[in-house]
């Protein structure tokens, strides 16, 4: 019966075609949603690499607005900081620049050990661990042993490291940056001192990238841009009268500065909303596309039907049941999409053969694939059913007479 | 083989009640060939459809090989017609966007059978009515005589005990349709096929053991 249908497919190429086409736009158009949900859902079970419950963000601003580099100095971060871990409350405070879901970023580029790598960094002090519950994987966070050390020491994420080395294990490398193209004065030092699981600024809805973190510890001395962020872990439970306390106590040591306090929790909301629009975006779109090709199809088949009215009859007429019937527009549908697909896996394989985009994981890609495929048949099975229950009621003799 | 008995046929519509058939009594025995006359629109096909389970009576009661098939659900009668029944119309009804060959194999479809044994009855099929260089053509490129020829040689490819033809002639001149008329009686004499065909043509018609005749829904002679 298969091969039958294959004839009858074949044969009628030019009306299938159309169906074939749209079916081929639906298997592109499910990828894309499928694929955007997959890889968004992949991150959001993927750990963040750091704690953002009971952790505050404290931005700090000179009040006079110069520049802050003009007038913040390392001692007023150093003073801060411990007026800070003077409350019972707060477990741990340090700085970095920028914070996690904060909307800035910094970005650094250059060939390290003869491979090119783009990567985000960031700086902090020597207690950030504590104050953002990080875990390394290798090495060790910065401490008082990298004063005065001759290259610049800093912790990477496992992906760079292995982008760059192809290993994990690369505590104790060089990771200069020679910067391409450009004749300025040679790039800084840097020495790996440790190596993170993951680190991602974004939030959970963000994709893993490569990230490194260099010293800004303001008791070292040798600091070459100060941190405006304070991230403060508190106490489980700890509220906004705490807020109002550690607000007044900044304050009151620093007069010239402004200080702004917002839990980690809340900007993490307000980041994962921002992400989430364009994937909410696409995915309706994507919906509303897919809604219209199933109300489409189900058009186009239901006219096929009827232009077959009389073929069905013969058929009914040589012993086909109705069920028989109902499965044949149903298989000839199921064929139509094997077509499609194959087409359609085809061309969407090349993204990851031609590394077309990067970051997403092959097993996210084949998943994505294998829903894409089971919900393009699922979607043109569903939008079949009708017209092949149509195809199915008809009585053998009034089809036959069909003009 | 074939019992109708006091069969009537109604068409019912919102607004009109029409009767196809009324008081059809007749008997078809095995191996018998049987024509059945009568002008357009007395109810000749309705009857032939009725006899194809094609379709089922308003009243009365149809026996095929000894069995009423009334209470007979959907898959059941569509086994008797697959196995039982072969069909030849008047305008072929071949499927145009299939070659000869695909076409004969169509009853065998729907029979538990192997594509190879499926493609040898079609094959043998066509080569008892002459068709058997014209296996790969698509029914286009086939005369009329042709085209029929394929329509009984996909009736005959399921080996039925029962072959109805409407008007198996009607389209086709005289020396075609004798041609088409030496097929049927091929079979129903070498295979003991019976045969009920629904004809307007007195000259065909007399090729049959008896002819029953239909006015107004009703059977006026036998």
């Amino acid at each position: 019966m298969i091969l039958h249908l294959l004839r009858l497919v074949w044969h009628r190429k030019r009306q299938s075609a159309l169906l074939l086409a749209e079916l081929f736009a639906s298997f592109l158009v499910l990828f894309g949603v499928t694929l955007g949900s997959v890889v968004a859902a992949d991150n959001w079970r993927r750990p963040l690499g750091f704690e953002w419950e009971n952790a505050w963000f404290v931005q700090i601003r000179p009040s006079t607005g110069e520049r802050r580099d003009e007038v913040m100095a390392s001692a007023d971060l150093i003073a801060l900081r411990a007026a800070v871990r003077e409350f019972p409350e707060v477990q741990a405070a340090a700085f970095i620049d920028p914070a996690p879901f904060q909307q800035s970023q910094w970005m650094d580029a250059g060939r390290i050990a003869g491979r090119r790598v783009r990567f985000r960094i960031a700086s902090a002090d020597d207690g950030l661990p504590e104050a953002l519950g990080i875990k390394l994987l290798a090495g060790r966070w910065f401490s008082r042993e990298d004063d005065g050390a001759a290259a610049e020491p800093i912790v990477v994420t496992e992906s760079f490291a292995r982008h760059v080395f192809d290993t994990a294990d690369v505590v104790g490398r060089d990771a200069t940056a020679e910067q391409e193209g450009r004749d300025s004065a040679p790039p800084p030092a840097r020495r790996i001192v440790g190596v993170l699981a993951d680190y991602r600024q974004d939030g959970e809805l963000m994709g893993p990238e490569h990230y490194v973190f260099r010293r800004a510890e303001p008791a070292s001395g040798a600091i070459r841009r100060l941190p405006r962020v304070m991230l403060v872990r508190v106490a489980p439970d700890s509220g906004v009268a705490l807020e109002e306390r550690l607000l007044r106590r900044l304050e009151r040591e620093r007069p010239g500065y402004t200080f702004q306090i917002e839990p980690l929790s809340q900007m993490r909301s307000t980041r994962n909303s921002i992400s989430l629009v364009p994937l909410a975006t696409g995915g309706v779109i994507g919906l509303f596309l897919l809604v219209m090709v199933a109300l489409g199809l189900s058009g186009v088949l239901w006219q096929n039907v009827t232009q077959r009215t009389r073929e069905i009859g013969l058929r009914r007429a040589h012993g086909a049941a109705a069920a028989d019937v109902f499965r044949q527009v149903l298989a000839e549908v199921a064929l139509l999409v094997t077509i499609a697909v194959l087409a359609g896996v085809a061309l969407v394989v090349q993204v990851p053969l031609m590394d077309i985009v990067s970051g997403i994981r092959p097993e996210v890609f084949a998943r994505s694939l294998a829903l894409s495929v089971l919900g393009l048949y699922g979607l043109a099975l569903a939008a079949a059913a009708y017209p092949a229950r149509l195809a199915a009621s008809l009585e053998p003799a009034e089809a036959l007479r069909y003009e | 083989m074939i019992r109708l008995a006091n069969v009537e046929k109604v068409y019912r519509t919102d607004r009109i009640e029409t009767v196809a058939l009324s008081q059809i009594d007749l008997t078809v025995a095995a191996g018998e060939f049987v024509a059945v006359m009568g002008p357009s629109g007395c109810g000749k096909s309705t009857l032939l459809n009725l006899i194809g389970l094609l379709d089922a009576p308003s009243s009365g009661t149809i026996e095929l090989a000894g069995k009423p098939v009334a209470s007979y659900r959907d898959r059941e009668v569509s086994r008797l017609r697959n196995q039982t029944i072969g069909f030849v119309f008047q305008t072929f009804h071949l499927i145009p966007d299939l070659r000869v060959l695909d076409n004969v194999e169509l009853p065998l479809l729907y029979r538990k059978m192997s594509g190879a044994e499926r493609r040898a009855r079609a094959t043998r099929a066509l080569e008892r009515v002459g068709l058997s260089s014209r296996l790969q053509h698509f029914p286009s490129q086939l005369s009329g005589g042709q085209q029929q020829r394929v329509a009984i040689a996909r009736a005959m490819a399921g080996e039925p005990r029962i072959l109805l033809a409407d008007e198996p002639t009607g389209n086709l001149d005289s020396q075609m349709g004798d041609e088409v008329m030496g097929l049927l009686e091929d079979l129903n004499q070498k295979e003991g096929t019976t045969i009920v065909m629904v004809t307007h043509d007195q000259r065909q018609a007399d090729k049959a053991h008896r002819t029953i005749r239909i006015f107004d829904g009703r059977q006026v002679a036998c």
